[in-house]
This record gives C-alpha cells, sequence and structure tokens, in this order.
C-alpha cells in the first residue's frame, strides 16, 4: 500500500510563466515584458476585451471581431491598417490569450504584481526570414506597452 | 504548442510541487522551460511524459538543494494555494514532505504517485537500486510514524 495517502502539494505557474515558456518553443518569436504601473482589472479590462481594446494599443491592429465562442475558444478575425484580414483561433482566459492563425501567432499575459501587473506579450511570424523583424517588432511592443499602461490606468475611473 | 502546455503544466506542477515545495513553481518554470526549447528534438511523440517526467524530477531535486535563504515553513504554517482536496490534509501531507530529504521526496513522487519500479526510479535519480530501496524505505517509515494516531 502507498505510505502517501493525502493530497500532494503542487505548483501552479501564472499566465506570465506560462507565456515565456510558450515564447520559449517559438524561436522567431518578438518577446516582451514589463510590470506596468496599473492594477490588474485596469490592464485586463482593456488587453482582455479584444474587440474594443486591442485597436486602442495595438498599433497593427484597426478592427477585431469575435465571430464564434465556444467557452474559452474564440473564432476572431483581424483587420489591419493594411487592409488585410486574417482569420484566427484564440484562447482567452483571465490573465491570459494566445491567438494562432496559419503565418502567426500573438500573445498576451497578466498577473498581478502587488499594486501593478506584470504584462508580456509576443508576436511570432512563420515565414522565412521574419526573424529579421523581431528588433522592429519588440521596439513597436515597448511602445504599445506605453499606451497600454496609459489606457489601464485610466480605465474605470 | 498553447494546447500543449496546457497539458503539460499541471503535470509538472504535480511533481514539482511535491519535491520542491516553496521552489516548486521555479523548477516547474525550469522545467517546461526546457521541455519548449528541446521540444524538436524528441523523436517519439508516445515517449513524452516520461522525457518531460524525467526533467521535472531532476530539476525539481535541483531546485529544493538550492540554498534560497528562505526559511522552511514551520507545521501549521499555510497550504499553498492550489492543494487539492482537504486543506487539512494538504497541509499535514505538505508538513511530513518537509521532513523529508529532496531525494527521498523525489523517490516518494516516483514510486507512490506514478507507480514507476526502483529500476526506472533508480535511471531517473542516477543513483543505485539498492539506494532508491533505502531512500524509499526511510521516507516511507516518515509517513507512517506521522500519520499514525
Amino acid at each position: 500500500m502507498s505510505a502517501m495517502t493525502g493530497p500532494w502539494p503542487a505548483a501552479e505557474l501564472d499566465p506570465v510563466r506560462r507565456m515565456r515558456i510558450l515564447v520559449a518553443g517559438l524561436p522567431h518569436a518578438a518577446f516582451r515584458e514589463r510590470v506596468l504601473d496599473a492594477p490588474f482589472d485596469g490592464v485586463w479590462g482593456i488587453a482582455g476585451d479584444l474587440e474594443h481594446g486591442t485597436p486602442q494599443w495595438k498599433q497593427d491592429v484597426a478592427a477585431l471581431a469575435i465571430l464564434e465562442r465556444d467557452d474559452d475558444r474564440l473564432g476572431v478575425e483581424i483587420r489591419s491598417y493594411f487592409g488585410i484580414r486574417v482569420r484566427v483561433h484564440a484562447v482567452l482566459r483571465p490573465g491570459w490569450c494566445v491567438m494562432q492563425g496559419r503565418i502567426f501567432a500573438v500573445g498576451m499575459a497578466a498577473a498581478p504584481e502587488g499594486e501593478r501587473t506584470r504584462f508580456a506579450h509576443f508576436e511570432a511570424v512563420r515565414l522565412p526570414g521574419t526573424g529579421l523583424l523581431q528588433p522592429l517588432l519588440r521596439h513597436r511592443i515597448h511602445h504599445e506597452f506605453e499606451t497600454l499602461e496609459r489606457l489601464a490606468q485610466r480605465h474605470g475611473r | 504548442m498553447s494546447q500543449l502546455l496546457d497539458a503539460l503544466a499541471p503535470y509538472v506542477g504535480r511533481i514539482c510541487g511535491a519535491i520542491a515545495l516553496d521552489a516548486g513553481d521555479d523548477a516547474a518554470q525550469e522545467t517546461l522551460l526546457t521541455v519548449f526549447r528541446r521540444l524538436r528534438s524528441l523523436r517519439d511523440a508516445d515517449a513524452l511524459h516520461a522525457w518531460v517526467r524525467t526533467i521535472a524530477v531532476r530539476e525539481a531535486v535541483r531546485a529544493a538543494r538550492a540554498p534560497t535563504g528562505a526559511p522552511i515553513a514551520p507545521p501549521g504554517d499555510e497550504v499553498r494555494p492550489g492543494a487539492p482536496g482537504d486543506p487539512e490534509v494538504a497541509g499535514d501531507v505538505r508538513r511530513v514532505l518537509e521532513r523529508l530529504s529532496p531525494d527521498q521526496r523525489a523517490i516518494l513522487v516516483l514510486r507512490d504517485l506514478y507507480d514507476l519500479d526502483e529500476t526506472e526510479a533508480a535511471r531517473i535519480l542516477g543513483v543505485a537500486r539498492g539506494t532508491v530501496k533505502s531512500r524509499l524505505h526511510r521516507a516511507r517509515a516518515v509517513f507512517r510514524r506521522e500519520w499514525t494516531p
């Protein structure tokens, strides 16, 4: 008979830690994380509101529409400022969102850190040579974080 | 990738939480980082869980041995969030696990949680079968003593 009869302690990873792991498997992903000076509810109130929030802080997204929803799984259409429309599958949970299409993947994760919020975001394009875009994408994400922080500070006021 | 992470995170969390205790979150993260970086080198998909288990156990033992400066929680301290089931029983299990060495906890996990034989446990931990046997004997003795009214 087993000497162990009771429940075992289990480790749990917050969404930001999980995103670091996901990115480890995406060699061409442009990834950044930062502590935003805004509470979790404010940050996720913007970032997790895909249809209304995403176009406000993502520089290349003109519009985003949720076409299908099955629990935490979504069918999403994204329209860029260049007029390109793509359909992607998304998983959306509190503090976690990953969208995956045929040629690209995008993810964001948030976890409370005291009164502030640790936020992580990646973009990965699966086309030859797009690894060269990484510095450009990381630079853009840096500016997007500043926009998101500003919006999150105002959210709910 | 995202679905794979959903599937592996609880599996790894259980191994690392039981062996590394307070360092379990860090051990789980390091394990999964290694797994996702090396995923392309995995030849046999059926061997995924065994491969992940080996990495998790070794990483959890390493993390538990590493000096952190953090004191071990005294008996009666709060139960870690995420412990399944009755919090009182979960707290008791944790307190007993704290009295064991990381190596003893690893052997308990492999033998009593995953039902591996001594040969496989010895391979994963890089020790002789006899060592597995003696460590398991001592670990189970601690449990029996603590659980006997």
